[in-house]
């Protein structure tokens, strides 16, 4: 009988944790559609701030965790220049993820402002098997 | 052993549900593209190494065609291909013309500003699967484009604003 009201007392705090986690976790919905790559080989971990931008197939661009939208390249650059003195001294690097329907003009756009900040950037693609 | 029986059943049915939720969750695995640095990086890091190689210009048009041409052989005029597996094809029958004359095929993909994102990528992954190099050229400004530039990222992607296109488009 007090092995059983153990085993209850298990179960209840491994449910507890359980439920804990997935309360604290951020399961985060993303409206972007990455474009899917078959070759792209899988990342290394970075060591810089990762600032993500972004892009939905109208050319809007999502910041702040796709909380905020920007429009235009140069409120995107300003965004990012902020998000940079914002990080301090970290290294930054940009991360663009752009839906798979976006034209390439709105990605240009993007990469050519973190040139001019002299930002580092690497499009992020899903990685698919290939059929 | 009532009571036991029940717990066992009351921890399957908890595993059984959180295993569910595992696998109807949408795990996705992204990777990501290193995009190379602003033009005149790219270029410093391409002046070398020019003589042998061979180019491959790979445009995507603006309904996400591809269409193919050897810089080796300008009187071949462009293909064009609708799907990857055709651009594969290309591709790979190009490069081995090129092995033969012991040149390192380098591709350039040359999107359309008003293509998609996806067209591009299919593009870069057909150049992984057969190994060759590639460049992303990003001079797509319809604006003239400035005199002078050509940088071309190797092993990378570039992102520049040459003529070297601009160049082409006159003399074709």
């Amino acid at each position: 009988m007090q092995n059983s009201g153990f085993v209850v007392r298990f179960v209840d705090v491994v449910l507890i944790l359980l439920f804990g986690f997935i309360s604290i976790s951020s399961v985060q919905a993303t409206e972007i559609e990455l474009a899917e790559s078959t070759e792209t080989p899988a990342p290394l971990p970075e060591v810089e701030q990762v600032v993500f931008v972004g892009i939905r197939p109208d050319g809007t661009y999502l910041v702040d965790e796709e909380r905020r939208e920007v429009r235009g390249p140069n409120a995107l650059l300003q965004f990012i220049a902020a998000e940079v003195t914002r990080l301090g001294d970290s290294p930054v690097k940009v991360r663009i993820r752009a839906s798979r329907d976006t034209p390439m003009r709105y990605l240009v756009d993007a990469a050519r402002v973190c040139d001019q900040l002299g930002l580092p950037k690497a499009l992020e693609v899903q990685m698919a098997s290939e059929a | 052993m009532a009571r036991r029986g029940f717990l066992i059943r009351f921890i399957d049915i908890g595993l059984i549900v959180l295993f569910g939720f595992l696998m109807i969750s949408d795990i996705e695995a992204s990777s990501r593209v290193e995009l190379a640095g602003a033009p005149a990086e790219v270029e410093e890091a391409a002046e070398e190494e020019e003589d042998d190689r061979a180019y491959i210009v790979v445009e995507i048009t603006e309904s996400s065609y591809f269409r193919v041409s050897d810089l080796a052989a300008v009187d071949r005029p462009p293909v064009s291909i609708g799907d990857v597996d055709g651009l594969t094809q290309a591709l790979e029958a190009l490069s081995r013309v090129h092995d033969e004359q012991e040149l390192e095929t380098v591709v350039l993909i040359q999107p359309h500003p008003e293509s998609v994102v996806q067209a591009t990528v299919d593009a870069m992954d057909a150049c992984d699967r057969l190994e060759l190099a590639k460049s992303l050229r990003m001079d797509i400004e319809i604006e003239p484009a400035p005199v002078g530039d050509s940088a071309i990222g190797v092993d990378g992607l570039s992102a520049e604003s040459g003529s070297a296109d601009a160049e082409r488009r006159d003399a074709s």
